[in-house]
Order: structure tokens, then sequence, then C-alpha cells
């Protein structure tokens, strides 16, 4: 992956259909979770609505003869190898990839190889130039090469809706100005089982920009009632944080039981999704093969544990800062770098002898006043100051649910560390569902381009503490899986890793750079930080 | 049913609770409310009242207002604690008793003292004070991460796991709910597992659950109740956590009674309570 030059994908996709036509809806009559070798308890409940819907939206047949790929983009199908270590240019310098097992030819391998109908495979999404994940510029940059061809434009998720022009950028704003995939979730939910979930609320549409909500075919009045929300896609990689449960038997955001994964009776995290939707990574890979791939049919054991094997040999982190030089060096921090990922132990970081993201005192140095200045130095003192910040500054976090309302008082004065609490990656090992404001009105300015949703909580349940019984929302959240009125606008803490090179950030896209980031908690909280620390605590973040 | 005390729950929650209440009494009160009336150490107090915060240094404390007197709740620590603080956009069910220490945060020490977040929102209930010289030292958690001492604690108490020797007893455990509250927060859910660990390791015959509704005597003579619905569904939810937990279905029984229980205002925090009952 060192060479710059472009190169021509040869090897075409194979997508249903012939030339630059659509391909016809198999729709209900197809079984989308029929698939042979497959256990069925990794199917989640929703899902069996979510392959009706997926099956029903038409793919853009064609292959990726024309397509360019980089070295900043690995494209499904191509047979490339993954090398053992990686590193990729993002605008804060580098990203290192770091794959366990050693190289690892695609060809074949179910994360690399589309397995659907739409040409995408799990990479399409999960760049490793892109932390794993993938950011707006690069969506962006697809687009421009491909001419908006590539099967990461997808209508049935890669476009605001499906029934729009497809050939439109407009019909894509979404993803490519804000990352934003289409999340199509059936309404009324459905537990595990399938059976009906009676929700707290009414869900109500007061604008829906994309028209996918209203679409008479894709939503919430179509045959196959289905509410659709637009989030970022989570980083694949360092999963030997994400999987594991701190707790031993209970969510502390709930009072109850922490899940089972259905097929082992082991508990999980519940800490992969945005909405703790799925449980492992096996249902999430299920879930993403029907819905974002378009795969008629699930995936077989064979395909599943193939995925998951990979998905727990990558570990991703920010290796290289543009002014601070390599991060990985003797003597440095000791949470930096993707070997630190492999080598770090999971558990709680919120802890004084064991800060989340490590120790970085030897960067605390003053820097070098002397002529010339040393800016890798003085970058280095800032991003220990970054650190500080983030682990020691405290501010009143207030009318948070998932932290506020259970136990810890409200407000509560702490620092960021509390809630970005698990050892090097900086979720919630809680499980870590909250709702910290970015998508419920006010705490949130209106945002033009996202559905609006006005969820009215029944008199007889308990209100949303902070925002009581009406709520507006640009994405209810957690609640669109249980349908309780608490956890309206509730989501996962991610990892905080790879940061640099997957803008833009939250699960709605919402701070398009880490300042922006930093300026919203700021204001969420009337932290009051000043431009040094906020300067100190994005460049702290860009070495994530 | 106020009698039935809890008789099981013993070991490290109370451990905990003695020394905090230990170190809130070695906390320095360095302000005191002079102008203010004297209430009587000993006098129980049930009253409802937005909360109030101070923003002292080390770590917040928590007050509340009653009669134009301010007292004193407890200090912010963590889930550890047995004292949870209240929500400011809510109103709090105050339960305590005056004590004889010294002030702290300018307030009069209610201790014991249980707080209730009542769930409707009232945003009125917006009050932070300044320090105003009042200071909280001492206490075992700042505002900042876990200092090791507790990480350390936490994992001592992980180890202790009792070890059920025969002859069997029947044992009984009571969970206590904040008003009009079904969630179970960790000190309750420890409750929670605790009966799971005994009915299993036994091989219990049998488990009653049984589930009360609460009320409450205020010190200005009302009454509340709580909503009839939560006594069933607290029930409920600890069965089923029970089963999660491996617990033989089989082998529980439920009942619950939506008639409110008789407060006096006196440790009326009992009666919004499951009592679980583990026979061998």
């Amino acid at each position: 992956m060192s060479s710059a030059k472009t190169r021509k994908i040869s090897r075409s996709i194979l997508v249903a259909g012939g030339a630059a036509i659509l391909v016809g809806a198999i729709a209900a009559a197809v079984n989308p979770l029929h698939a042979s070798n497959r256990s069925d308890s990794s199917v989640s409940g929703h899902v069996p609505a979510q392959g009706r819907q997926a099956q029903s939206v038409p793919t853009r047949a064609g292959n990726t003869d024309d397509y360019e790929t980089t070295d900043q983009w690995f494209t499904p199908g191509s047979g490339q190898v993954l090398p053992q270590f990686s590193q990729y240019a993002n605008p804060a310098g580098k990203v290192e990839i770091l794959n366990a097992n050693g190289p690892l030819p695609t060809e074949g391998h179910p994360f690399f190889t589309p397995l659907g109908s739409n040409g995408r495979a799990c990479v399409t999404c999960h760049q490793p130039s892109d932390s794993m994940s993938i950011s707006a510029a690069t969506a962006r940059a697809r687009w421009e090469a491909t001419q908006g061809k590539d099967p990461l434009f997808a209508a049935v998720d890669g476009s605001n809706c499906p029934s729009l022009p497809q050939d439109d950028p407009k019909s894509h704003s979404l993803l490519l100005d804000h990352g934003l995939f289409r999340i199509f979730l059936p309404w009324p939910p459905k537990r595990p089982d399938g059976t009906r979930i009676e929700p707290e609320f009414t869900l109500e549409v007061v604008e829906d920009p994309t028209g996918c909500n209203t679409d008479p075919k894709y939503g919430l009045k179509s045959d196959n009632p289905m509410v659709s929300v637009y989030r970022r896609p989570k980083v694949v990689g360092n999963m030997k944080y994400i999987e594991p449960h701190y707790a031993q038997y209970f969510n502390l955001k709930t009072g109850e039981p922490l899940a089972k994964d259905p097929e082992t009776g082991n508990r999980v995290s519940m800490n992969l999704m945005a909405d703790a939707r799925n449980l492992t990574l096996k249902s999430q890979a299920f879930e993403a093969a029907v819905t974002h791939l378009q795969r008629n049919g699930g995936l077989t054991e064979d395909e599943l544990s193939k995925i998951v094997a990979f998905e727990r040999q990558i570990y991703v982190a920010q290796g290289e800062h543009s002014v601070a030089g390599p991060l990985v060096v003797p003597g440095g921090p000791n949470g930096l770098g993707a070997l630190a990922m492999l080598n770090g132990q999971y558990g709680l970081g919120n802890i004084v002898s064991n800060p989340v993201f490590g120790f970085f005192d030897m960067w605390r140095a003053e820097p070098n006043t002397t002529s010339p200045r040393d800016e890798a130095a003085e970058m280095r003192a800032s991003i220990a100051r970054g650190a500080d910040v983030f682990f020691f500054r405290p501010f009143w976090i207030s009318d948070t649910t998932g932290l506020n309302n259970i136990g810890l008082g409200n407000p509560l004065k702490r620092s960021c560390a509390t809630c970005h609490n698990a050892s090097m990656t900086g979720h919630d090992v809680a499980p870590g569902w909250i709702d910290v404001g970015t998508q419920n009105l006010p705490t949130v300015q209106r945002l033009s381009h996202l559905p609006l949703f006005k969820l009215t909580c029944r008199d007889d349940v308990e209100p949303h503490p902070y925002l009581g019984r009406v709520i507006y929302t640009h994405d209810p959240g957690r609640a669109l899986i249980t349908g309780r009125c608490i956890e309206i606008g509730a989501i996962n803490l991610q990892q905080m890793r790879g940061l640099a090179g997957r803008a833009p950030y939250f699960s709605n896209g919402l701070a398009r750079d880490l300042r922006e980031l930093v300026d919203f908690y700021d204001r969420r909280f009337n932290i009051g930080y000043t431009e040094q620390e906020k300067q100190d605590l994005v460049n702290f973040l860009s070495v994530l | 049913m106020k009698n039935h005390r809890m008789i099981s729950i013993r070991g490290s929650l109370g451990v905990i609770a003695s020394v905090l209440l230990a170190l809130f009494a070695a906390l320095p009160a360095h302000a005191s409310d002079k102008s203010a009336k004297t209430i009587a150490p000993g006098k129980r107090l049930s009253f409802v009242s937005c909360p109030i915060v101070r923003d002292t240094e080390m770590v917040p404390c928590w007050l509340a207002e009653y009669e134009g007197e301010l007292y004193y709740l407890g200090i912010q620590l963590d889930l550890q604690s047995e004292f949870f603080p209240p929500q400011l956009k809510h109103e709090a069910l105050v339960e305590g008793v005056v004590s004889d220490k010294p002030r702290i945060c300018g307030g009069i020490v209610l201790e014991p003292v249980k707080v209730s977040s009542l769930p409707e929102i009232n945003l009125s209930c917006n009050t932070i004070l300044p320090a105003e010289g009042y200071k909280i030292e001492n206490a075992r958690r700042g505002t900042g991460p876990d200092p090791d001492t507790l990480s350390a604690r936490n994992q001592a108490r992980a180890r202790q796991v009792e070890q059920y020797k025969p002859p069997y007893t029947q044992r009984t455990y009571t969970v206590y709910f904040d008003f009009d509250s079904t969630y179970m927060p960790s000190r309750s859910t420890r409750v929670v597992t605790e009966v799971m660990r005994y009915a299993t390791a036994i091989d219990a015959k049998h488990i009653q659950i049984t589930g009360y509704r609460g009320s409450a005597l205020l010190t200005n003579g009302k009454k509340m109740v709580e909503k009839a619905s939560l006594p069933e569904i607290r029930v409920k939810n600890i069965e089923s956590a029970l089963v999660d937990l491996g617990v033989k279905p089989s082998i529980i029984s439920t009942k619950w009674s939506d008639k409110p229980e008789k407060p006096d205002g006196i440790d009326d925090f009992e009666t919004r309570r499951v009592v679980i009952v583990v026979t061998p």
C-alpha cells in the first residue's frame, strides 16, 4: 500500500443483471433469511422486515471495470492483499492498521467480497484508509472518481431514499455531505423473537427532507412499515475492547440483566452498535449482509465465521501525526499506535493508575523556546495537555439520560473520561447508550437535512427524565429498538480510535471535524474551555 | 410489613455505609448559618422540595431546603456509594433524621437520609449554588477519575462471594425503590444477584417474590402514594432477572398488592419494596 499510483480494477463485481439498468425487486416472494448452514438464533427479530425492504430496492447493475482504485480505496473483490501492517494518510497524519494474523489475501474472503446483489462488500464502508469506517470526504472522492456509480452509493441506504433519482448527487447528499447511511428499522419494533413490541410512545414524522419516512413504498405507512434514520458506520477493529462485558450480570443503564448471545448464552457488552440492536459480531454481520449488501438469504456459517475472525484480528490507531511526528517511539506514550491496541488490556480506564489512553507525561515538558522553534515538541506538549483536559478537567455534565439519572445525580461534575471510560478505546463499558443531546431538540439545533420526529410518550410510563413526554428528535436511537420513552435519543458511545481518518463525528455526523466536536461539548455542557484547551483537546483526539 | 426488615443484606454494603457516614461526619464545617432556627436532633423530616447542588471544592454537595432551612443530604461520589444524589429538573422526596453533627455545606445534616428523585420534570428545580467558602475534604473521590483505592475496593468486593454452608435456612431479601420508580440501581441488582447465588447454591425449593405499594407521610401531614402499577412491574422485573440469571422459573411465585402501605413518617422508604424469600 506504499505506492501512490492508481490502477484499474479489471475484476468484475458480481451484481445482478447486466449493464447500467436497474434490476427489479424480488421483494416479498423471497425469504431473505434463507441460507444453508446457518443458525437462526443469530438473526435478530428486526432483520426479516429489513430484508423484505432491502430486497424490494432495485440494485444498480454493472461492474467495476471502469472504477479506479487507489492506495486509499480498497475495492471489493479486487483480491488485494491486506498487509499485516499498513499505514494510510489522513488529515492529521497516518492511521495504522494492524492485521494481527498476518497478511491476508482477500481473494474470496467474505469481508472483502461482494456477497449481495448491489456489489458492495463489508470493506466498502469499512475502509482501512478511513480507520475501518468511511469518511464523508472519501465518499465525495469516490463519487467523483466513479460518477456516482460505485456500489457505495447503492440506493438501498447509500442514498437519502431509494425512491429518489439515483444519478443525482443531491439524492446522496447525506452520504456525500455528512457520511450518513440510511438505517431502516421496522416500526413498531420487534423483540429478538420477532414479536411486536408495543412502544411507550407514538411516532409522528414532522419533517421528512429525504422523503423516506413518508414514502409509500419505504416509509412508515408502507406495507412493511419502516422508520428511516441516518447514521455513520462504526469502526471495525479493536474488538477485543468492544466485545467484552464489564459488569458481571447487570446493565447499569437499565437495571436489567445484560443481554446474552443467543447462541452461546454468554453475556455481551451491548456496545457493538449505536442502538445495540445486534448483540454479536455475527448477528451484526448477518444484518449488514441483508441490508447494506442486499444479500438475499443471509450468510452461511462459514462466511460469518470468517468475517468475525477478521474483525477480531484488526487493530486500528493513529500512528503518525503530521506535526508531532511518529507517535510510536521508544519512551513515548504507551497507548498510541495499533501495536499498543494489540497489546493493551481491556478494562476500566477511568482510573488514575490506568488512564484511558495511557500516559503522556513524557510529552508534558515545556516546549523548546529557543530558535528555531521545535514545532513537533510544541505539538507533543499540546497533545499531553489535551490528554489532561480529557482525563481530569471537570465540568458539569447535565441532563444526560443514561448517566445523570442512574444514581450519579444531575448535574454531575466530572470529566470526559467519566463516560469515555473504556481502556484504550474510550467507549463506555456500562454499556454506553446515553442521550448526550446530539439527536434530541433542543440540545441539538434543528438539522434541516435530517428527518424530524415528534414522539409522544404515554401518561402511564416514566417520562424521559429531561425532556418529558413530548420529544422532538432526529433519531430516537435505542428507543427504536426497545420502544421505551426513557431511551429516546440514546445512542451508544463509540470508540475514539482512528478519529482523524473518519470525519464527521457522532452517529449523525453532527460534527464536521474535531474542532466542531469539541465545540459541541463546550456548548452542550457550558464548559467554558479556553481556546488553548480546545486546541489541546483537538490535538489529543487527532492522535488516538 | 415495615417490621420485616432486611435481614440478609450485610457485609460490604453495611461496611461502606459506615465508612461513608464516618467520613461525612469527619468533614469540617467551614461555615454555619447562625440565623437559622434550631432543629432538634433526632427529629424526622419528610418533605418534597427542589434539590440544590453546591459547587464545592473537591466534589459538589447536595442540599434541600425545607421551611426556610437548608439541609445537607450528601456529596457526589459514585455508584458504589450509599447516597445517590438527586437531580435538578426534578423534585426530590427527602426522608431523613436531623443529626447533631456540625453543618456541612451550610446545611443541617440529615442522617440517615433517603432521597428519591421524583419522575416528573419540574424545571424550577435548577439551583446551583457557588461554593461560598464551603469545602468538602477527604471525600473518597473527587471530580476526576477513580483513585486506585476505589478500584482495589471494588475488586475486593468482587471476591467477597459468600460461601453457603448447611444447614440452609430460609432467607429474606429486600429490594428498596425510589418513590414511583422501577429502576434498580447497582445496589439493588446486587441484592438480586445475591438471591440468585443463594437460591442456586442451595438448590432452593421455592422463591416467593412479593411487591408492596409504597406511601409516605410528609412532615406537613400530606400523604404520598405510589402509582398502583408499580408493585407488579417491580416484581416481574425481579422475577425476569432471576430467571435470566439462571433461577428455575418453576420455583418462583409472585404476588403484589396495589393497596398502599400505611405510612407513619418513620422510615417510610421501607414501604416501597419487594421482598424475596428463599426457602431451601
